[in-house]
């Protein structure tokens, strides 16, 4: 099917216009509509791919791939869902796979190199302990618990809308955020005091 | 309630803090690069959709799936090259500079670089090296960094830390990085001064603010702002104690987000209010939110003209800005919707000459042969050549 493009209709939309509708401008070639649908939820994604472990060398394309898969795919969005879920969706899955290619380089670079996988990167963008502190504890969880955890704690969704993005029953959902929860209270009450002592430590002397 | 709101020792208090901090984390800079890199590519696309689908689509995707599924170990082990190799994307973090942790590697202990040429670092590598004019360059890991012959850095992929020496007057000293131009004036901070503001931005090392005996410290990568209604007097006090610190103010990240909240309940007017406060001074808080009042403009407050008016100030304050680019697609985007096309030709010809190595640069030579196509003109003869700081309407013959 030819896309007919064209850069720009009138008037202007506005902010209140509904993802339903910012989907349908897409598809007729609307380029300030495809804008506005980037604006409103490239940060969550961004928010969202970078709690889920992506490095900061790998998130901004990490956010690339997922918007261009949508820009790709808007023409079997059905509506079925909010357009937010099946953004997530993509997302959340393209992270899955970056975190297991991630995984065999670390496990084949450990084999066949004989090196142990390099630590996690702080963000450097990144100005609070209390981030990094985070970061570190859901770098240690399972994949699966790290994304409910994120999805609900920090995206704020309702469990319906993240057993349909991580594709599980609600039921699922709640136990996977109830061991996750459960494993990052143990973690930071346990040796990870020690990283929080020091990095307060750290930041009396810099203050 | 949520989770963890009623903390019961210390451990719980900072996940809940650490938490609430991941749900305001964000990076517009990153944000408006992603754009530029997602725009074009949808460019493509559409022209990619031309007909011939089906067949072709369904042949891509079997070779496709085959050559993936032999290739899939060895992908796996080459990623990070292949990466590097199709996405050369500059990966500067904003807004320090400073590379994250110890360099795990260290090759030759500063060369002079002398252009033209260009350096990579590998998975595990970090290097040092100097340019002419004293500049040092610590390159992280996964870098690429490039010089031309006339001795300008441009970074192609990777993170670099720079250490300029003052540079002499009216001198400047320029790094590109993908559609941006960072430029140093040989000092490691920046002031500036409008509005009733004063505005501080840090780049390298620990700047103090003094006023009436208080001080605030600000490291590298913080900005702070402060009312001018009164001349800070900036005197030391005479006892060796340190002075109490006064509590920084809102970290400018957390203000634009405020804005955003505004924006996102409807509240234009407080929106455009911190953006102005944020667009004082210089840096890169300053110049993203004097792009941004232009947004707001024109996406919320459906004023076009205002629009690019704004777009107009942030040029002629910021010439070679971060955001220069981004602010000149916007402006054609803006003429366009208006049905100025003859307005929008003259904006997309001056990008193809004042962006060469922009990742937009097809889709606005796609828009100007279009545009001349469709028997648009720019209204001269002989179209003067615009200055690279130079609005299109200056430099176009006859117009004032």
């Amino acid at each position: 099917m030819t896309r007919q493009v064209s850069h720009m209709t009138a008037p202007f939309p506005g902010a209140a216009l509904p993802d339903q509708e910012l989907v349908a401008r897409c598809r007729s070639g609307d380029r300030v509509a495809w804008r506005m649908l980037y604006d409103r939820h490239a940060p969550l994604i961004y928010r969202f791919i970078s709690a889920l472990g992506v490095s900061p060398e790998e998130r901004e394309d990490a956010v690339q791939d997922v918007f261009v898969a949508v820009y790709r795919s808007l023409e079997s969005f059905r509506g079925e869902a909010q357009l937010s879920t099946w953004i997530y969706r993509i997302a959340a899955r393209h992270a899955g796979r970056m975190g297991r290619r991630r995984r065999v380089r670390d496990v084949l670079a450990a084999v066949l190199l004989r090196e142990p996988p390099p630590p996690p990167v702080p963000d450097p963008a990144e100005r609070a302990a209390e981030v990094h502190f985070v970061d570190r504890l859901l770098s240690k969880l399972s994949p699966k618990k790290r994304t409910v955890l994120v999805l609900f704690e920090v995206e704020g969704l309702r469990v319906d809308e993240i057993a349909r993005i991580v594709d599980c029953p609600e039921n699922t959902v709640w136990s996977r955020l109830h061991h996750a929860r459960s494993e990052m209270v143990k973690m930071a009450k346990r040796g990870d005091r020690i990283e929080r002592v020091e990095k307060v430590e750290k930041r009396g002397e810099a203050s | 309630m949520r989770w963890l709101d009623n903390p019961q020792d210390e451990a719980e208090r900072w996940l809940r803090e650490g938490l609430d901090l991941q749900a305001r984390r964000t990076d517009e800079l990153a944000l408006r690069r992603i754009w530029t890199k997602v725009s074009d590519k949808a460019a493509e696309l559409d022209l990619q959709a031309r007909p011939r689908p089906g067949v072709a689509r369904v042949l891509y995707l079997f070779a496709g799936m085959a050559v993936a599924g032999g290739l899939a170990l060895a992908v796996a082990v080459l990623w990070p090259a292949l990466r590097a190799e199709e996405l050369p994307v500059p990966m500067l973090a904003a807004p320090s500079l400073e590379i994250p942790g110890p360099p795990l590697v260290v090759a030759d202990p500063e060369p002079l670089l002398v252009g033209p040429t260009t350096v990579r670092t590998g998975p595990r590598e970090a290097r040092s090296v100097r340019l002419k004019g004293g500049t040092r360059v610590d390159l992280a890991a996964h870098t690429t960094l490039a010089v031309d012959a006339g001795q300008r850095p441009q970074l192609q992929r990777g993170r670099v830390k720079l250490q300029v020496p003052r540079q002499e007057p009216g001198e400047t000293f320029t790094v590109a990085a993908g559609p941006y131009v960072i430029v140093v004036v040989g000092t490691a901070f920046e002031v500036g001064v409008g509005m009733g503001r004063v505005a501080v931005d840090v780049r390298e090392g620990v700047v103090e603010v003094w006023r009436d005996g208080q001080m605030v410290r600000l490291p590298a990568g913080h900005s702070w702002q402060g009312p001018a209604r009164e001349a800070p007097r900036a005197r030391r006090t005479a006892s060796l104690a340190a002075p109490p610190p006064v509590a920084l103010p809102p970290h400018p990240v957390d203000r634009f987000l405020q804005a955003k909240d505004a924006l996102a309940a409807g509240d234009t007017g407080s929106a455009l209010e911190i953006l102005e406060q944020l667009s004082v001074g210089t840096g890169p808080t300053a110049e993203n939110s004097s792009y941004e009042i232009g947004r707001v403009l024109r996406d919320h407050r459906r004023q076009p003209r205002a629009a690019l008016a704004a777009w107009g100030r942030y040029r002629e304050r910021f010439p070679t800005g971060l955001l220069r680019a981004e602010t000149d697609v916007s402006r054609i985007e803006t003429f366009l919707a208006l049905g100025d096309r003859r307005a929008a030709l003259v904006e997309a010809e001056a990008f193809l000459q004042n962006h060469p190595d922009s990742e937009r640069l097809p889709e606005m030579a796609r828009l100007v042969a279009r545009l001349r196509g469709s028997g648009i003109s720019n209204g001269s003869a002989g179209q003067a050549r615009q200055a690279p700081g130079q609005s299109p309407e200056a430099a176009a013959p006859g117009r004032r």
